[in-house]
């Protein structure tokens, strides 16, 4: 490994999307043969180079070398010989209403004489590739009948074959780059092992050189030779994997530098704060007992009214799904929860509604909003019966009492009789938030209430959040952004793999903390 | 106070979307472009009316001829509102013109029956009906199948068990109590284009100031917000089938009476009228929302149009082709005025 040839190097890479820059100046090197990691935490810019690698984003500034050959931007495999690489993105590109052949085979089927596909060759070929790394499936079956990791390593066959047709034009037979992003995302955890295995045998076989883009660090220290560091746009630095402990491994995903690396080794994870003392100043108002369901394996917790609750993670621990267990919407697969001395085992958004509760959900153009209609209407929806008189709707008093609450939430324009979608996102998520205030709910869960807002909507919501609080009223908001709960928050639980990992409380809650508690090694603690 | 004006100022437009509720920001131009997009398609009607009073004034501008005029489009009136409803809600149903004719054949072949009343066999028509709505609303709710589907399937289906009802023949209606509640008139005009007036003015209501009416727009604009809101979206769906399915069945009851003969393949060529003046509706009134007056100057604008046409040319096809026409027409409008809205539907 010391001796070996640069397989991949960028120089200064820079990329600015308008004011926000993604690649500061990005430097590393990876070395042929090898299985290189590159970690990070969100916004480190880890995607960002991927997707130069994979030819989608052209850098703003920055030379990329591959095999020792300058490569020109967008670096997009048109010719292959001098760009053997494949990616294998985070979605795997497969069409789940084709067949594995369909998927496998698009582009380069073998013709026949008149040009037409020989089925029967392509199907003994398809089955031929995808057993040599252990996938035994039809070649007519749909790909959306397969499991994930199938579906995963199909993906990963395509690649890999692409790369040997690369490589026996190339001169270089050993001259080939498979890059993984995210590619255990999606994959079950019984099925992440062989899936390793399988990258491992081909790089040893093939001598493939490997980039694996990952956030689990576990992934990382078991397969990869050294790993690159990003923070904000920069490599912080590369590691060989054999000299850096898991806790260090993970201060670095976490994008802490290596002088906090240093004080992380005495640092612990947090002690939970004892539930006891918390039940005598308030009312617990809800309690979730071993709830299950979506990628939520088993999680306790309790939600006070009074308080902002927040619940993070990192993507796919679980927390996301909580809003949509809680109301009934997502399938419970296990577990009890009560809210206020009633049982929510069975549950729909209307009967989570009519016992006290109040959802707003993530998504403003799909889920929590309806862009095409007002914001009176979107504002209103779902709690009419405040306008009604006899059963008719008084238009007038409807649109009296938004026009207040936009006033009071500062919604510009203030008309409320415009379509949703001609406000800006942050003057939309306001309205939204808007629709809690107009009625006395004992329990609220937002999800993700500042996706894609200016700061001043961010702190106006955080505002309004921590005002509803005051009122007595319990607040659950689920974000994935770190930085943002600490600032609005009481109380944060923190998921990971669909367990609770712990539970930051009062002066322990901030942005370092909740990073700590998400990459902690859990199995190491419980052990 | 300055307030109170402000907000009683758009409480002049009909739903606070149209021009007055832009007025005071916007300048003249702006809310007269607006004040186009809302009524552009109702300033239509006059403009028909007095082109065709111009170049047919002793046939076109008779006292007789309007007053058939909407004797006439009664059954398309009903038809609409029924339709109107159902796409409120982001559905199709394209099987009304089969319930129409099944409802007809129904009452005709059982009163034809010894011992059966006129009203035992209209009641069995609407019992029918009535099924018709409800299979529908299995088929799409519970077995998740488009709607788009299931109705021209089961349209199909209905016309078909109409034939085998009255062996392939046209039948003439027996029953005196239809025809007299269908053929009686008020002010020269028949009673069907009242009833159609009331359904009209009832979904109009229904729409705007309802509850389950604005939550009929939620249900086919943002489903899946409607349905964590808490809104009882399934139950709104299956709803507006068997409205649909109903309008479908008075429908038939009005033809049956108005022409005493009726053979169950004519409600086919209300297929094409029925859904241009829908989307007709979408663009005016309260432009990007189905909704009850737009479909009836929708339906009026088809009317005038083509008797009008009609009677210029004196030729019957003129009246496809200005269907069929206004039909592209509209739902061009609909898609500028509803931008991806309407890309869901079609």
């Amino acid at each position: 490994m010391a001796s070996a040839r640069i397989a991949l190097e960028v120089a200064g890479l820079k990329m600015r999307f308008g004011p926000v820059t993604a690649l500061e100046d990005l430097t590393l090197s990876i070395r042929q043969g090898e299985i290189h990691g590159v970690v990070g935490h969100n916004g480190s810019g880890k995607s960002t180079f991927v997707e130069i690698l994979a030819g989608t984003h052209v850098p703003t500034s920055g030379q990329m070398e591959l095999f020792g050959n300058e490569v020109s931007f967008p670096a997009v495999a048109k010719d292959r010989e001098n760009h053997p690489m494949a990616v294998v993105h985070q979605d795997v590109g497969l069409v789940g209403s084709m067949s594995v052949v369909d998927n496998f085979r698009v582009n380069r089927f073998k013709r026949g004489l008149i040009g037409s596909v020989r089925w029967r060759d392509e199907r003994r070929l398809t089955r031929e590739r995808l057993s040599a790394i252990g996938v035994d499936v039809d070649p007519r079956t749909l790909v959306e009948d397969l499991s994930a990791s199938d579906q995963v390593l199909i993906s990963v066959a395509r690649a890999l074959m692409d790369l040997e047709q690369i490589r026996q034009r190339a001169e270089q037979k050993d001259q080939a780059i498979l890059i993984l992003d995210e590619p255990t995302s999606s994959l079950p955890s019984g099925a992440i092992d062989s899936f390793l295995d399988t990258i491992r045998e081909v790089n040893r076989e093939l001598g493939t050189t490997v980039i694996i883009v990952s956030h689990n660090p576990r992934e990382i220290m078991a397969l990869s030779n050294r790993f690159s560091a990003l923070k904000n746009g920069n490599l912080v630095g590369t590691y060989v994997t054999g000299e850096v402990s898991y806790k260090q491994l993970a201060a670095l995903m976490a994008g802490q530098s290596e002088t906090e690396m240093a004080s992380e080794t005495q640092a612990q994870a947090v002690p939970l704060p004892t539930e006891g003392n918390r039940a005598e100043k308030r009312s617990e108002l809800l309690k979730a007992t071993n709830l299950g369901g979506g990628r939520v394996k088993s999680a306790d917790f309790s939600i006070y009214s009074g308080e902002v609750v927040g619940m993070t993670g990192l993507l796919g621990s679980g927390y996301e799904d909580v809003p949509y267990l809680l109301c009934g919407s997502q399938m419970k697969t296990g577990g009890s929860v009560r809210f206020q001395e009633r049982d929510l085992n069975k549950c729909n958004p209307r009967i989570f509604r009519d016992s006290g509760g109040m959802l707003l959900p993530g998504d403003r153009q799909l889920t929590s909003g309806v862009p095409t209609a007002t914001v009176r209407e979107n504002m209103t929806l779902g709690y009419l019966d405040p306008y009604l008189k006899g059963g008719i709707l008084n238009h007038r008093r409807e649109r009296r009492i938004v026009s207040e609450m936009m006033d009071r939430l500062r919604v510009r324009p203030a008309n409320p009789d415009r379509p949703l979608n001609e406000f800006s996102g942050g003057q939309q998520q306001k309205s939204l938030v808007g629709r809690c205030l107009l009625r006395s709910s004992k329990l609220i869960v937002i999800d993700e209430p500042c996706t894609g807002i200016d700061v001043g909507a961010r702190n106006e919501i955080h505002a309004t959040l921590r005002e509803m609080a005051a009122n007595g009223v319990a607040v659950l908001v689920t974000s994935c952004q770190y930085e943002e709960l600490p600032m609005v928050c009481d109380r944060i639980i923190i998921f990971q793999g669909g367990y609770v990992a712990g539970e930051l409380s009062g002066a322990e809650v901030t942005e370092e903390a909740i990073l700590r508690l998400c990459y902690m090694d859990m199995e190491a603690t419980r052990a | 106070m300055g307030q109170q004006t402000k907000l009683s100022d758009s409480d002049t437009s009909l739903d606070g979307r149209n021009a007055p509720a832009h007025g005071g920001v916007t300048t003249n131009g702006r809310s007269l472009r607006s004040f186009l997009r809302s009524y552009l398609v109702v300033l239509l009607l006059p403009l028909l009316f007095i082109l065709f009073s111009v170049l047919a004034p002793s046939t076109f501008l008779t006292a007789y001829n309007m007053q058939t005029i909407l004797t006439t489009n009664a059954v398309l009136i009903i038809l609409a509102i029924g339709e109107t409803a159902v796409m409120v809600t982001g559905e199709f149903d394209f099987s009304f013109g089969g319930t129409l004719g099944l409802s007809a054949a129904i009452v005709v072949m059982m009163t034809n029956l010894d011992g059966i009343s006129a009203f035992e066999a209209i009641v069995v028509s609407f019992l029918v009906a009535l099924l018709i709505g409800v299979l529908n609303a299995y088929f799409v709710i519970k077995l998740r199948v488009r709607s788009f589907i299931v109705t021209l399937g089961m349209g199909t289906l209905t016309t078909g068990v109409g034939l085998g009802v009255t062996g392939s023949q046209t039948v003439s209606n027996p029953s005196k109590f239809l025809t007299t509640a269908m053929t009686k008139h008020i002010a020269g005009v028949g009673l069907p284009f009242f009833y159609g007036l009331i359904l009209v003015i009832v979904t109009w209501f229904l729409l705007e100031y309802i509850k389950t009416g604005r939550n009929m727009y939620f249900v086919g604009e943002g489903r899946k917000a409607a349905f964590l809101a808490g809104i009882h979206v399934n139950r709104i769906r299956t709803g507006v089938f068997i409205l649909s399915a109903l309008t479908a069945w008075l429908a038939g009851m009005v033809m049956l009476g108005q022409t005493t003969a009726v053979d169950a393949t004519y409600g086919g060529p209300y297929l094409l009228p029925v859904f241009a003046a829908v989307f007709l509706g979408f663009t005016t009134i309260r432009p990007g929302r189905f909704n009850a007056l737009g479909t009836l100057v929708g339906v009026l604008v088809l009317a005038i149009g083509s008797t009008g046409l009609e009677i210029l040319s004196v030729a019957s096809w003129i009246t496809q082709v200005f269907d069929g026409g206004v039909l592209i027409v509209a739902v061009a409008l609909a898609n500028i005025l509803g931008g991806n809205l309407i890309e869901t539907w079609t």
